[in-house]
Order: C-alpha cells, then structure tokens, then sequence
C-alpha cells in the first residue's frame, strides 16, 4: 500500500510535465491544425538553460531567462512553419517540425555537450536536504508540490487567458474560422506565432520544472514530446481539460505498470507509445471527449 | 484533345517500348557493371550503404512523395527485416521461442483475416483482437493438438462473430487462419533448425524471406488501422510504433541480444560464387577477375537497387501509381471516382514496408560487419531517410538515388570532421549530423520542396533553353516541364 501511494504521488507529479506538454500541442493545434512535433524540443531548451545558469545564478534569474529562451525558440519554429504555411501539405508540415526539432536537439548537443546537467531543488539542494511531507503512507518531497502547484497555476492562468482577455478571443476566433477572424480585422500570422510562443513558454516552464527531479539532457525532448502528445490525444486534441487529464492518468499509469506487472518494468517506457498506438487505432477522436475525428 | 481516329488509339493495346524510359536504366546497368573495375573497396562500401538507403528511400517515397502519407517509424521496418535475417541466418533460434514466436504469428494472421474479411473496425475489432489472444492461449495452455485447436478457434470465433455482428463465418475464418498460421510458422521453424547443423546456419534468402513477410504482416495490421487517419495522426502513429519496436529491440534480450551485445557474426552473402557458371563469368569479366566480398556485396545490393528502381518506375506510371497520386491530391476526389484508397494506402505501405526489410537484410549480411544493434534502427535513422527522400524530391524515383548519395557524402564529411578534433570558438565540432540534416529538412521546404532532382532538373532545362534561343527568352516552359 505504500509502495502504491509512493508511486501514485510520483507518478502524478511525472504526469503534470505530459499534462503541460499536452497543453502545448493543443493551443498550436487549434491555431494552425499543425502537429508541432519540436514541442519536446522547447521543455529540452528550457531545462538546459535553466540547468547551465542555476549553475551560476539564482532561480529568480535562470527561471524567467529560461522561460524566455524557450520562447524565442517557439517563436523561430514559428516562422519556419509560417513561411510555407500557404502552400504547403501537411506532410511538408510534419516535415518542417521534424526539422526544426532535431536542429534544436543538434545546436543543443554542439553547445552544452551530451552529458546530463544535475539541477538543484527548488527549496533545498539535493534531494536529501529537500522538505518532505508525509501523506498516506507516501512521502511527498517539496518539488514533486512545486510541480503540482505550477501546472495548476498554469492551467488556470491558460484558461482565463483564452477566456477572458482580448488575445485570447482572438486565438479562439483564429481557430474556429480563420478567414472571419481575418474579417473582423484580427491578424492570423500573429496569433499563430502568439500560439506557437505559448506553447513553447509553457514547455519551457515545464522543462525548467521537471529537470530539478531528473538530469537535464539534451536528448529529453523527444520521449517528453511524444508522452505528452499521447496525453493529448488521449485527452482528445484541442481540449485542454482533456488533455490533463489524460496526462495526470498516463503518469500514473507508467508509474504502476511496473508494481502490476513486473515483467513490464523493462518496458515501462514503452507504455505510453503502446498506450497512443491503441488510442490512434481504436478511437482516434480521443477517450474523453466526444468530438468526432475526421478520418 | 479528341481526334478523330480517337477508336483506333483505344485498339491499340501493346505498350510500345519508350527509349528515353529505358535509356536510364541501360546507363545504370553498365555503370553497375564496371564500378568494381575502377574503385576501392572502401568506396564500394560506401556504395553499398548508398545503396541500401536508395532502396529505403524508394519504398518509402512512393509512400510519402506519390500516396502522400508520412512514415516516421520506418526504421522499425529497417531493424524488424535486419533482425529477422540475422536471427534466422545465425539459427541460435532458441526452441523456447518457437511456440511464443509461432502464436504470435499466428494472431498476427488472424487479426490480418479479420480486419480484411470483416471490416470490423474501433472496438469490435479490439475486442476480436482480445478473441484471438485468448483462444489462442486456451489451447496452449491446455495443449491441444492441431485439429482440436482448429475446431476450438473456430467454433470460438464464430460465437464472437455473431455477438459483434461482424459475420459468424467470416470471423471463423480468421480463427482458423490464426491456427493454420501459427501450425505452418511452428513447422517451418523446427524444420529450420532441423536443417541447420552446428555452425552452418540457414540460408540468408529465407531469413530475407522470412523478414519480407514477417514485416509486410505487422506493416498490414498498423497500416489497416493507423492509414484511416491523416497527415498528423499517422506521423505519430508510426512514430510511436517505431519507438516501440526500438524499445523491443534493446529491451527483449533472449531474442535481440539486448543493446549493449547485439547480434553479431553474421555470415556475408557470396552472391556472384552461388550463380550459375555463366552468369559469374559475366561478372567477373566486368570486374576483370575474381571478386572479393565486398564486390560481390556490392553487386548484389546494387541488383537489387536495379529491380527495385524498376518496379518503382512502372508503379508510378501505371494504373496504380495514377491511383497513389489521385490519393495524394484529394481522398475524397478520389473516392468519388472509384478509387478504393483505404486497400491503394494498404498496398503502397505494405509494399515500402518490405522494400524496407529487404534493406535490413541485406544491411544485416553486409560484408565485413557482420553486426547489428538496436541504435542502427533508431528514430534518427526513420528522420535520416525522410531527409534523404525530401532532399531527392518527394514524387521522384531517380531522387531517392540523388538523395541517398548526397546524404552519404555529407555523413562521410561529417565522419572526417569528427576524427579532425577541429574547434571553433571553443565548440567542438563533432556529432553535427542532427543539426545538418534538420537544416536539411526546413531548408529544402522552404526554398526548393520538390527536391534536388526537380532543382537540377529545372537548372539544365534553363541553361539549355539559354543555348538554345538565347534571344526569345522565356515562354518555353511549358513543354520543358
């Protein structure tokens, strides 16, 4: 039982990081029916900086440079996106993602080297100095509520922004019907590049967050990105609710499957992608909602 | 254009032989004869590896350049036709991993008679799926014998059938395949290594054989469900399935050799000594004597490139090809026109699956290797061969040659700038190959997307119109194109 709980609260904490991610897919993916498949690539960027300066400056300094540099990212695979946008297949598309997300994995690798970058708590050093708390058995360590905390944070800040400020009308016009958006005088390329700046700032914080659980590695993106792009059709793509909620259950699922099933524990990491190849097979429209995918 | 004697042109049925078609193919043969007269071994091998990615790159541009449907798992196809090779060419097939490997055949048969016969589709297909694993397992478990197992799957099956609605009979059918299948793959294995005594091990054609259609199985059952789906979906779907089987291949020691060991010593194919006496005189006259294994390997990867180049050609110009294309346009169009494209997408997958694992194979056997390990089948290698394709021209079968040379060339730059230990600014210059290959990728969809093939293509058409009437200028191009 209190395995069970360990590995619950672990995995919900493990989950928040594909529920962000997922956020990430679903804001571009409204905006410009475009899988970006550099999501990953943008939680990578924002572990590596946040890893390279903690080395020097305080977390009050790295976080919003982190954040920033994610940006900026997101916003240079916007426009790789956008020049073609026009004229371009969606093959051409996922091509042009592809690109930019194993170019941001290189450029990362030349810079900061292939070995992982050990990122202090945010409260505390290592993890034996972090605070701890106990709850049903389980010991909760400080980050693990850090991570919580800031995807709730997120989410609600995600849902009053496109609820209730004029940008965010805007993107949800810009999504629903493009050309009347257009109409009333909204400017569709700068809210896709707004979308794509989002959704990278929001893996960046999620980036900066997780990687002061685990190393920080170059290599990170691509099995975060494709985790929280199966959070996010499980969830059913363009929902937000749905989204983490599915990635809150994948990471306890991961999690567990291991304490189920023992001998899947070498294999945990393809639980996910079995999980995602399912889901695409049997119900593509994802299994929380109840819109339908055109197929 | 309607021309009067318009009846006369629908009678003629009998292709006439086009010259200009057959010409590249006739520079092709003799330049493939003579190479090994001219070059080193160590330029063969390069070529030998061009080669393998150009019967990659093939398969998958009719996929992605004529169906227009992305593959990003195409690596996995890659390792599971390697994979089977090496396993079977090197016989430790283990006898505890016949039945599990024979049942896993089996279901996969029957899923594949299943989806074929009943169209089932989305949960009834799921809980068929479920049918198949547990009948298939009761009779294990309970070792029945081949007649009894037929009857139970059956008798099983068709009960499911008529409670989904799918067809009692149909679904019959497929539980009996599952077992006949399962029955025929179990023989054929104990049969094999029967055959092959201490050390000899088996032939690698039906390792080939048995990748081709071990691939083309599996590449049918993802494709039948994940090609439902567009553009994006199926990106991912086959990138998970390319994760996944990546993952199988460092994880399932007992078969694999796990990630760190590999499967290693596997045995070259001496192809040109297995020909008939006439056929190897026919070679070594090319070469000009005797031909070591890395020529020999070298003409047998390069005939295969031939074939394979040929069957491309004539798929794209025929009914079929017409059929990828119409697909690639509009679905829809397509479909209002007669045009089945849920069994064209199959097809073409299924097609540059094997094509795939043919490549595997034979980098699996390739001369003086003899080693496989998972990270050769590894998501950068599914990105590396949309690059080759993208930079060659999406819709061109030569690109794919001119592709997979240029990508060969820059890995072998590369390669020399990692040994040189140069540094600028402090940066060592090593592992570039993600960052050159994603430049690769957004430059050439950006400036140039239908590829280096059209790109030339076009450079010669207008340095040729610019000799030829240096005055007119253009209003040419029309017939150029």
């Amino acid at each position: 039982m209190e395995q069970f709980s360990q590995l619950v609260v672990s995995g919900i904490a493990n989950g928040c990081i594909y529920a962000i991610v997922a956020i990430g897919f679903s804001i571009i993916y409204s905006g410009t029916q475009v899988i970006n498949f550099a999501q990953g690539e943008f939680v990578m960027v924002g572990a590596m900086v946040a890893a390279v300066l903690l080395a020097k400056v305080s977390l009050f300094i790295a976080f919003p440079v982190a954040v920033a540099a994610g940006c900026l990212v997101g916003a240079f695979v916007a426009i790789c996106v956008l020049v073609p946008l026009k004229r371009a297949s969606v093959v051409s598309l996922v091509i042009i993602t592809v690109g930019a997300s194993i170019l941001l994995r290189g450029l990362a690798q030349l810079f900061w080297g292939e070995e992982g970058r050990n990122v202090p708590y945010f409260t505390g050093v290592t993890p034996s100095d972090d605070r701890t708390f106990h709850l049903a058995g389980a010991v909760i360590g400080a980050q693990q509520l850090w991570v919580v905390g800031i995807t709730i944070l997120l989410v609600v800040a995600t849902h009053l922004f496109f609820k209730y400020t004029l940008l965010g009308r805007a993107m949800r016009a810009c999504a629903l019907n493009p050309t009347g958006a257009k109409l009333v005088g909204i400017s569709v390329r700068r809210m896709i590049i707004l979308s794509f700046v989002m959704a990278a700032g929001l893996g960046a914080i999620a980036g900066v967050t997780v990687s002061a659980g685990i190393y920080a590695r170059c290599t990170m993106g691509t099995a975060l990105g494709l985790k929280g792009f199966c959070a996010a059709v499980l969830g059913g793509l363009g929902s937000y609710g749905g989204g983490i909620a599915a990635g809150i259950l994948l990471g306890v699922v991961e999690a567990l499957i291991g304490l189920v099933i023992p001998s899947m524990s070498d294999y945990r990491d393809a639980v996910a992608f079995v999980i995602l190849l399912l889901v695409l097979l049997i119900k593509p429209e994802g299994i929380l909602t109840r819109k339908k995918v055109v197929a | 254009m309607v021309s009067p004697d318009g009846a006369a042109k629908m009678r003629r049925t009998r292709p006439r032989v086009d010259v200009l078609a057959i010409l590249p193919f006739i520079v092709f043969l003799v330049v493939y004869m003579f190479v090994p007269r001219f070059v080193q071994d160590r330029t063969l091998n390069s070529l030998v590896y061009i080669g393998i990615n150009v019967l990659l790159a093939l398969g998958l541009n009719l996929l992605m350049g004529y169906a227009g449907q992305i593959s990003l798992g195409h690596a996995a196809f890659f390792g599971l036709g390697a994979y089977a090779s090496a396993i079977v060419a090197l016989q430790p097939i283990q006898t505890q991993i016949i039945p599990g490997f024979s049942a896993g055949i089996g279901v996969m048969a029957g899923v594949a008679a299943l989806i074929s016969l009943t169209r089932a589709s989305g949960w009834k297909l799921a809980v068929g799926l479920a049918g198949l694993f547990a009948l298939s397992w009761i009779c294990r478990a309970a070792h029945l014998g081949l007649p009894a197992a037929l009857a139970v799957n059956a008798v099983g099956m068709a009960i499911l059938g008529l409670a989904l609605g799918i067809g009692w009979w149909k679904s019959a059918m497929s539980g009996a395949i599952d077992i006949a299948a399962l029955a025929v793959c179990s023989r054929f294995l104990v049969r094999v290594l029967a055959n092959s005594g201490a050390g000899t091990g088996t032939s690698p054609w039906i390792g080939m054989l048995a990748g081709v259609l071990v691939t083309g199985l599996i590449a049918y059952l993802i494709g039948a469900q994940v090609l439902r789906l567009k553009g994006n979906y199926l990106a991912m779907g086959t990138l998970a399935f390319g994760v996944i089987v990546e993952i199988m291949f460092s994880k399932w020691v007992a078969v694999t050799g796990g990630s760190s060991d590999g499967i290693y010593g596997i045995p070259t194919i001496a192809f040109v000594d297995g020909l008939p006496k006439p056929v190897r005189h026919v070679f070594e006259m090319a070469r000009g004597g005797s031909l070591n294994p890395q020529q020999q390997y070298y003409y047998l990867v390069w005939l295969f490139v031939l074939i394979a180049l040929i069957l491309a050609v004539n798929i794209v110009r025929s009914r079929v090809g017409r059929a990828f294309r119409a697909v690639h346009g509009s679905e829809q169009a397509a479909e209002s026109l007669g045009v089945d494209t849920g069994r064209y997408k199959i097809q073409v997958f299924v097609l540059s699956a094997a094509l795939a694992s043919i490549a595997g194979s034979l980098h699996a056997h390739n001369a003086g290797v003899g080693y496989i390990s998972p990270g050769e089948f590894s998501f950068m290698v599914s990105v590396q061969l949309v690059v080759i394709v993208v930079l060659g021209g999406l819709a061109s079968v030569w690109g794919a040659l001119l592709g997979a040379a240029a990508i060969q060339l820059i890995q072998n730059w590369i390669l020399t700038l990692d040994k040189a230990d140069i540094s600028v600014f402090g940066l060592a210059l090593k592992g570039l190959d993600p960052i050159v290959f994603g430049a690769i990728l957004i430059g050439v969809m950006m400036v140039m997307p239908q590829g280096l093939a059209k790109a030339l293509a076009d450079l010669v058409s207008v340095a040729v119109r610019a000799v030829r009437r240096p005055s007119t200028g253009p209003g040419y191009s029309e017939e150029a194109g």
